[in-house]
């Protein structure tokens, strides 16, 4: 018998790698079985969700290509015990520390190139002896907008497809995934604290469109470990792109099928894709079909509508008569700085495309969109801050807080320039389930029982049915609403004659934080001809105003723009009540969301000129009003 | 002794013995008939999982034939490279290279830590893992701004509480009753009203205590006051830290340890050569 005489040897050094590897993980992990006193309690779930559990589902650290360059140097551990509440130093040196922990998280280091940077850091001669590679170590090492600049090259040579090949090795990679599952795996406690394992599918599309994903795994690491996460150097489906999701989703199923574990996947920045997120086309023009509308549906429950690059849940231009959707608007350009073209943005935002779900279930006899509400950071340097204004610190390592941050340039973009001042300081969301642990959350975002808020831990409860009574909205509000309803994210069947549907509502402010001005729910629907429609209504609100003309004044403005102070003598701690469709018609389908509306707040760049003694341009705004959005229920007849 | 068990470097010449024992042994056949190539078994197994694993399905024939035909290949020009020693001074070869011995050195890391070592750990931590008060709570809430005459509504529930008559409350998502920790008390009514409850008298109705949300009255059914934390507390945290602390200071020193066993010398006058910490 003749042995080969080199790949033997190797495989053996893998295989004992491997072994000797996982031998001092799986005995530091909290439910060794070989420790009794540390046996992990059974962690038991409650007959319904009773507690909202706060996390970010879209955390990169210096392990994602991109962020490394910028300069992130925290690695996914760093990034889940600083979700925890532990201190951490930043990647500029800084202490950061959170004021409230987390529930959960989700680390989503980007699978293209993944731990790639870090080699790239480290100066290694494969690296440097590519020419790009070495210009890009050569910025970072540079800091402050060279840095940045390098991270923008990056970003738009992985869109322009051309990365250097080096970074498209996968050997690299499988090596930072199983790193990052046994991170994950070490810092989950059932009960206690989630850790998702989990990381983004980036498909920037032809040229920049921001198609990216958040891929979430239920199970740990016995299912996830042995698969390296998907790239877009390779596609799934024969003859289709790499970049084009429904290689991802292909990759899914299969991934589902081996493995018998469950995957979702959570689109974020609709509003830099160029109307390419909720585009009425395949990737590739062809038309729509059902089996796509079918896979969209299915493994994409949630859409993540807050986040730094801006709010995505709706646009002016679509909304015009929406008094709240100015805020956050980040829609100059896609992910390289691409300008939009008249058309693109009916194509970006949450609430138009699930108007344009409900039209096209007529054709496709799936509705694509039906999808609730996330949110998320997209820090990409291991630090999730933005719930707490007061301790922002930036998406990238080159907006960590300084005094010229503010004025700093974010990218140069076709229309003009963006500077860091409209990063938003937003993105959390927050999930209805019955016990924080991977299964009860993940079955929670599935069920789309979950939703998005800009950072303040804003309680809402939204049950619809046929059947509630203003008595209910004074009772145990979750024993009635599931009792007589469905939550966010359920559906509505045919109303019988005479009947509309009722929404039993309940929203109580961030105990930390601030009062609350409104609540407000959002119809959509499509009618006989077609053509889809959006109505807002104000429901519930603060201070006994009296509307006039149709209209509630606003709740006013307590922020001192000289101490960062506000009062919460103005808003309501607590809104509860119920709304009934009055110009419901049975036979149009339509949906309909909440939305609470914080009273105004300071913003972080009110904190930054405080702290740093900085006068900023007027153009940027120092106060905003915080919001939450629930995951629709929808009315299909 | 123990020390030396768990000493990185020796672990690290250890496996490395280890190897390049089993690789004479693997290969003597090898090198008796360098121009011979043998396609194990195992070896077909190795290429149809790398395959199954990116692709998640088996290779099909063809595909399965074509791998075979590229690893032999490869194999070929693999061998006659080695010949001609270009595997020197090669960035990818030394980069591959360079990282097999740093997971060596990883998975050389010591272990799981002993009892005695997390216990020496939180003694010596005692803040890091002190464990907050924790109670058992019922309360009822009253809304300011449904009360003309807040105080007698108030006074009038306690009265009620007190007799076991029901009356009507203000309706809320706060919860009746809660049973956790200061931090979850704080993450529902506010840390103000958290605090609150360190110096509440037990087991009877008291208040009323001011939350972010209004007024309540509370009653206190049990009180654990915070306390420094025993090792079972915190096993896992304890070891978490501790392993992570570990792992920084072990990466450091089996750097600094062989850099130990070299000079350094740079031909360039504008820089100096690092030397090692300790």
């Amino acid at each position: 018998m003749k042995t080969p005489l080199i790949l033997i040897p190797t495989a053996l050094l893998l295989g004992l790698v491997a072994c000797s590897q996982r031998a001092p993980e799986t005995s530091s992990t909290a439910a060794t079985p070989a420790s009794p006193e540390t046996a992990t309690p059974k962690v038991s779930d409650t007959p319904y969700p009773r507690q909202v559990y706060w996390g970010d589902e879209h955390v990169h650290t210096g392990w994602s290509a991109d962020a490394g360059l910028a300069g992130a140097t925290l690695s996914p551990e760093d990034a889940v015990r600083f979700a925890r509440g532990q201190k951490v130093k930043s990647s500029t040196g800084q202490d950061a520390q959170l004021a409230r922990a987390f529930d959960w998280i989700a680390v989503t280091d980007h699978s293209d190139g993944m731990g790639t940077i870090n080699e790239l850091q480290a100066g290694n001669a494969e690296f440097m002896a590519d020419p790009t590679a070495r210009r890009w170590k050569e910025m970072m090492a540079k800091g402050g907008e060279e840095a940045a600049a390098a991270k923008g090259e990056a970003v738009s040579a992985q869109a322009t497809k051309s990365l250097p090949k080096v970074f498209m090795d996968p050997k690299w990679m499988v090596s930072a995934w199983e790193k990052t599952v046994d991170i994950m795996e070490k810092y989950n406690e059932p009960g206690k604290f989630t850790a998702f394992i989990a990381y983004e599918w980036t498909s920037n599309g032809e040229n920049g469109q921001n198609l990216h994903r958040n891929v979430i795994f239920r199970d740990g690491a016995d299912k996830t470990r042995a698969t390296p996460p998907l790239t877009t150097f390779q596609s799934m489906v024969p003859g289709r792109a790499g970049t084009d999701p429904e290689s991802l989703w292909k990759w899914l199923g299969d991934w589902e099928a081996k493995t018998g574990g469950k995957a979702l996947a959570i689109p974020h920045n609709g509003n830099l894709s160029n109307g390419w997120m909720f585009r009425e086309a395949r990737y590739d023009g062809s038309p729509l079909t059902q089996e796509w509308a079918a896979a969209r549906a299915r493994w994409e429950p949630l859409v993540e509508v807050y986040q730094y690059k801006g709010l995505s849940e709706a646009h002016p231009m679509l909304s015009p008569t929406d008094e709240f959707v100015q805020e956050g608007i980040w829609d100059t350009a896609d992910l390289n700085g691409n300008a939009k073209k008249p058309g693109d943005i009916a194509h970006e935002y949450a609430r138009e495309a699930l108007k344009m779900g409900l039209r096209l279930q007529d054709r496709l006899g799936t509705n694509p969109f039906k999808f609730g509400m996330a949110a998320g950071t997209d820090t990409h340097n291991g630090l999730s801050t933005g719930a707490e204004e007061s301790n922002f610190f930036g998406k990238f390592a080159t907006e960590e807080p300084s005094p010229h941050r503010w004025n700093d340039i974010y990218q140069k973009q076709q229309a003009g320039i963006r500077k860091d001042w409209t990063l938003m300081a937003a993105g959390l969301t927050g999930v209805w389930a019955t016990s924080n642990t991977r299964a009860a959350l993940w079955d929670a975002m599935k069920r789309k029982e979950a939703y998005a808020s800009t950072g303040p831990r804003i309680t809402v409860r939204l049950f619809g049915g046929f059947d509630f009574s203003d008595a209910d909205a004074a009772g145990d509000l979750p024993a009635v609403g599931y009792g007589k309803g469905v939550p966010m994210g359920g559906d509505l069947k045919a109303a019988s004659a005479g009947k509309a549907p009722v929404f039993l509502i309940a929203a109580m402010k961030d105990p930390e934080g601030a009062n609350l001005d409104r609540v407000q729910v959002i119809k959509g629907w499509v009618d006989a001809a077609g053509k889809t429609h959006e109505k807002i209504y104000d429901v519930l609100w603060s201070d006994n105003r009296k509307a006039a003309n149709g209209k509630l004044p606003p709740v006013g403005n307590t922020v001192d723009l000289t101490t960062a102070k506000y009062t919460n003598s103005i808003g309501a701690a607590e809104l509860r009540g119920v709304f009934k469709d009055p110009e419901f018609d049975a036979a149009q389908r339509g949906f309909y969301y909440a939305r609470v509306i914080e009273i105004p707040t300071p913003r972080w760049t009110l904190y930054d000129a405080l702290r740093y003694g900085v006068k900023m341009d007027k153009e940027v705004p120092m106060v905003i009003q915080e919001r939450a959005v629930t995951s629709p229920i929808w009315y299909t007849p | 002794m123990k020390r030396l068990i768990r000493e990185p470097l020796l672990h690290f010449f250890l496996l490395g013995a280890l190897l390049f024992g089993l690789y004479g042994e693997l290969n003597r056949h090898g090198f008796n008939a360098p121009n011979e190539i043998v396609v194990t078994h195992g070896q077909v197994n190795v290429l149809q999982a790398q395959f199954q694993r990116l692709w998640q399905r088996p290779p099909t024939p063809q595909e399965l034939q074509g791998l075979v035909d590229n690893w032999v290949r490869e194999e070929i020009l693999y061998r006659e490279g080695l010949a001609m020693r270009l595997d020197r001074d090669d960035p990818v070869v030394r980069r591959r290279i360079e990282q097999k011995v740093e997971f060596i050195a990883d998975s050389a890391l010591p272990a799981a830590p002993t009892t005695e070592e997390l216990q020496r750990w939180l003694d010596r931590h005692p803040n890091l893992y002190r464990v907050e008060p924790s109670y058992s709570l019922r309360q009822v809430y009253f809304d300011p701004a449904r009360h003309v005459q807040l105080g007698a509504d108030i006074a009038a529930a306690q009265r009620a509480l007190v007799a076991g008559r029901s009356f009507a409350k203000d309706p809320t998502l706060l919860p009746g009753t809660l049973d956790g920790s200061a931090a979850q008390v704080a993450g529902v009514f506010g840390s103000a009203f958290a605090d609150a409850l360190r110096s509440l008298p037990m087991d009877t109705w008291q208040g009323p205590i001011q939350s972010a949300f209004g007024l309540h009255l509370v009653q206190l059914t049990a009180r654990r006051d915070d306390r420094p934390a025993s090792l079972a507390d915190v096993r896992a945290e304890v070891e978490r830290d501790l392993v992570h602390a570990r792992t920084q200071d072990a990466n450091t020193a089996f750097y600094d340890k062989l850099r130990a066993n070299y000079t350094v010398r740079i031909e360039d006058s504008r820089l100096h050569a690092s030397r090692p910490a300790g």
